[in-house]
């Protein structure tokens, strides 16, 4: 009986009830502090964001706002920031790189879902032994590969392949849409593999004991009710492949042409602004459409995660 | 300033059943009372209107079939239902003159004077010697005080010839029912006058709760026990007076030899039986 | 034809995917290691970028920068991170701030890094006057980190089991001193695995670097351990090219007459650190549960 007495110390010669009702002020001011230091935590993330949104945007709307150009001249086609006055310039249309970040992304996207999918379909439901053990490590190390090792593969491999089957420079549309489209594979994948997983046991049972083959399962009761996750992972991935930098501009040629062909150079947002952010003063006009590029990029990635929000919200009911 | 609702110290009261064992004395002190008793879980009335008593050096079992609300219940008495959102426990919990169910009560004093063994057996991933003497230390005691309360505690598990050997090795690598003997030597480091056991055999073997049983019989020399029991049996086995809650509500309270052989309630005799339930 | 055929054909299909992918991965790592382990030895490892003209030398200041870029970035983003992934997994309760918060970190680690670069250009490098810096560059490191840290923290926070946080309660513990002594070591697993792992992502990231840690190094004196001192290595105010940027610079400036072979041996080295980070990463994360739950 005296034991935690003991090791209560003083406590040991107050009543229960003067204990109990001791108020707890010094316990108490401990624990209001570990919930508000974690909080200030918290609210770093909060704060970080609507820095990051203030400032980019600020930034990306002065050129309208300082009248420096119209908004229709930076929607347009043209792009000649050093061209001379004689010449009609400077011109600044950064359309043309609005079109080759969508061709880019929306590329990469078409070769890349139908892979993914099939992958975590047969990650799920084809072979889940050894699907798991070996696509599992594979994927990881997938996503582990930085963007530059990427960019350096596509510019040692990927382009002088095209350039000898297909002619031209090789770099270009293609080049960018072979390497954005391994580097988003993982994404769907593993997004895919957890929706597909997510379905109840009892909907495969159902078919299967109904006689129907795996693939008129997967198809037909699997995929479609999985289907808000799998397009979650593929919107995923456009995000990823959009707003991708470096990797795209290591194989795309930087010349601001619009996407005609599939092996021609272009441009993208994150190849140009990458490519003069440095190198621009900073205040001029030309410096400024960069900042607004980068709010462009801004807006629509945030377009996509609002994308996957109403997706994934639809799920629940 | 916060009300406080004060009894005459200490309760004496009549048995309100007559103790058949003859060991036990005429006179029990009530250790803890419960006064008109409600809880709620949001629009669920979980608990309603509870009058019971605990005797001290008692064992009290709560029977009765799943989802009555004796587990509930048994966590309003040391305020674990503090920690469930959206729980509202109403009512006089009484002990030792206070009413432990006001805001004011520091709960984390309370709950040293109050320990609580659960349905699974939840030793921290610490080792054995760390589990006992955790929450000791946090409370300032020296190391030559700990080393004897875990020795103490785990003696009076009878687990100490079994894991001296490897005190500082993880808990977690103790069979089922050592780690639940564990959890109660864990709960009695800390000298509390009162032990409640949430079904603390029922992921156990029939040999551990036997083991299980028989220190409940032990404990109770030192501490006053409440126990939830899924088990008829084992409730008629090990406890002084029994509680049959049914939908909320406190059917019957009496010794246990009563209550089992003589039910004054036609529900008990009907769940006793087996009839439902 | 019939259902069996189809079926037939579809299985075979979904092979052909996945040995699609796994041959693309082991295509992609061999060609890195092959092409890069030739080039790299011992004073490619260790030796400066030689002059622009010449070629030559190695990426040594560069892997420095890399390491010392990290442990810039983790000393800042651990502590904030548990500090969220705690506030996430313990006291936030449904509601406007919590769903605010959440939106917060899935907009922040889904934002292109080149945007969280940018930002850090303007507020890191310009507003506060360091000038291209390590500390800028492991403040937009934090960036998109953080948000990354606090779902591993608040994910292995919740993972642990109800009956432990209820047995620390039973017996008194407050809620505090549960997070610190029970429920942080017994997460501590799934947060060192997820840390490790981020750390890898860290380790590769390039264009969020660019205009805040900058695209050069200067000359660097390795027996100079004077945190002020411009040429020492350990001044977070001086500006550093991490092994990342370095392959994307030579291959962009394409300048240096070796730039591919020192793009090789780069990424070799980015993959191969890469690779030891995830073994790492899961063989800790085992140990460390199996320290915990067997004798």
């Amino acid at each position: 009986m005296e034991q935690a007495a003991k090791a209560q110390g003083s406590s040991c010669k107050e009543s229960l009830s003067e204990q109990l009702m001791k108020p707890m002020r010094k316990m108490l001011i401990i624990e209001k502090q570990g919930k508000i230091i974690t909080l200030v935590c918290a609210w770093v993330l909060i704060v970080t964001l609507f820095s990051l949104l203030y400032f980019i945007t600020s930034k990306g709307i002065s050129p309208f706002v300082n009248n420096q150009i119209t908004l229709a001249e930076f929607f347009s086609f043209e792009w000649g920031p050093t061209a001379s006055a004689e010449q009609g310039g400077p011109f600044y249309g950064a359309m043309a790189f609005i079109l080759g970040s969508l061709a880019v992304t929306l590329g990469a996207t078409v070769v890349s879902a139908p892979l993914g999918i099939g992958a975590a379909i047969f990650m799920t439901e084809i072979a889940p032994d050894w699907g798991k053990k070996i696509l599992q490590p594979v994927i990881e190390m997938l996503v582990g590969i930085p963007s530059v090792v990427y960019g350096f593969i596509g510019l040692t491999v990927i382009v002088p392949v095209i350039r000898e089957t297909a002619g031209g420079l090789g770099f270009g549309l293609l080049a960018g849409i072979i390497v954005l489209s391994i580097m988003i594979l993982p994404t769907i994948i593993s997004v895919g593999v957890d929706a597909i997983q997510a379905i109840p046991r009892q909907i495969r049972e159902g078919s299967y004991a109904l006689g129907a083959t795996r693939w008129q399962t997967v198809s037909r009761l699997v995929v479609r009710a999985a289907i808000p996750g799998l397009m979650t992972g593929v919107v995923l991935g456009m995000a990823r492949a959009f707003g991708e930098a470096l990797a795209v501009q290591m194989v795309i040629g930087n010349s601001p042409n619009l996407p005609a062909s599939f092996i021609e150079p272009i441009s993208t947002l994150t190849s140009v602004i990458t490519l003069n952010m440095g190198n621009t003063v900073q205040g001029t006009t030309y410096n400024n459409v960069l900042w607004s590029m980068a709010l462009i990029l801004l807006l629509i990635t945030m377009l996509f995660i609002f994308l996957i929000r109403f997706i994934t919200r639809r799920r629940e009911y | 300033m916060p009300q406080t609702i004060t009894v005459p110290f200490p309760v004496q009261v009549k048995p309100k059943f007559k103790i058949s064992q003859p060991q036990e004395k005429k006179q029990l002190r009530v250790q803890l009372e419960t006064v008109d008793l409600h809880v709620y879980y949001g629009e669920t009335h979980a608990v309603k209107g509870v009058d019971l008593p605990l005797y001290q050096n008692t064992v009290t079992a709560f029977i009765g079939p799943s989802g009555c609300g004796k587990s509930t219940f048994l966590r309003c008495l040391n305020r674990m239902n503090d920690t469930i959102p959206g729980a509202r426990v109403e009512g006089r919990i009484m002990v030792e003159g206070i009413d432990i169910n006001q805001p004011v009560i520091n709960t984390s004093h309370l709950r040293r004077h109050i320990g609580m063994v659960f349905q699974r057996p939840n030793p921290f991933s610490k080792s054995i010697y760390e589990n006992i003497a955790f929450a000791p230390r946090l409370y300032g005691a020296s190391k030559k005080d700990l080393d004897r309360i875990v020795e103490e505690s785990l003696k009076k598990v009878a687990l100490w010839d079994e894991v001296k050997d490897r005190l500082h090795k993880t808990a977690l690598a103790l069979s089922g029912g050592q780690q639940q003997r564990l959890c109660i030597a864990r709960a009695i480091a800390m000298n509390p006058r009162i032990i409640l056991l949430d079904e603390p055999t029922s992921a156990l073997d029939p040999i551990s709760t036997g083991k299980v049983e028989e220190l409940v019989q032990e404990l109770k020399k030192d501490f006053t026990i409440a126990i939830v029991s899924h088990n008829m049996q084992q409730a008629a086995r090990i406890s002084d007076y029994t509680a049959y809650f049914y939908m909320g509500n406190l059917v019957e309270f009496g010794e246990t030899a009563q209550l089992f052989t003589n039910p004054k309630k036609k529900e008990t005799e009907d769940y006793l039986t087996g009839r439902f339930g | 034809m019939n259902a069996k055929t189809i079926d037939r054909i579809a299985t075979f299909c979904f092979y052909s995917i996945a040995v699609l992918i796994v041959g693309i991965l082991l295509g992609l790592v061999s060609f890195i290691l092959i092409r890069g382990l030739g080039v790299i030895d011992w004073s490619f490892v260790t030796e400066a970028p030689g002059s622009v003209l010449t070629g030559g030398g190695g990426v040594g200041p560069q892997l420095f920068n890399s390491f010392y870029l990290l442990i810039l970035t983790m000393l800042i983003t651990i502590p904030l991170g548990l500090g969220g992934g705690i506030y996430m997994a313990e006291y936030a309760k449904p509601g406007k701030l919590t769903d605010f918060i959440r939106l917060s970190i899935e907009v922040l680690s889904s934002l292109p890094s080149i945007v969280v670069g940018l930002f850090g250009l303007l507020v890191f490098v310009q507003y506060t006057g360091w000038g291209y810096s390590m500390l800028a560059g492991a403040l937009a490191l934090t960036v998109f980190n953080l948000p990354l840290m606090v779902r591993i923290v608040e994910q292995s926070l919740t993972a642990v089991p109800r009956e432990q946080r209820e047995a620390s309660f039973a017996l008194g513990v407050t809620h505090w001193q549960t997070i610190l002594k029970i429920l942080i070591p017994a997460a501590l697993p799934g947060i060192i695995t997820g840390t490790i792992l981020a750390s890898g992502r860290v380790f590769g990231e390039a264009a969020a670097l660019l205009f805040t840690a900058g695209m050069t190094s200067p000359p660097l004196d390795f027996t100079n351990w004077d945190f002020t001192s411009p040429t020492s290595p350990l001044n977070p105010f001086r500006p550093a090219s991490t092994l990342a940027v370095h392959i994307w610079k030579v291959n962009a400036e394409g300048i240096i007459p070796d730039a591919k072979e020192v793009a090789s041996g780069a990424s070799a080295l980015l993959v191969i650190a890469i690779l030891i980070f995830n073994l790492v990463a899961r063989w800790l994360g085992r140990f460390i549960h199996a320290r915990l739950t067997s004798s």
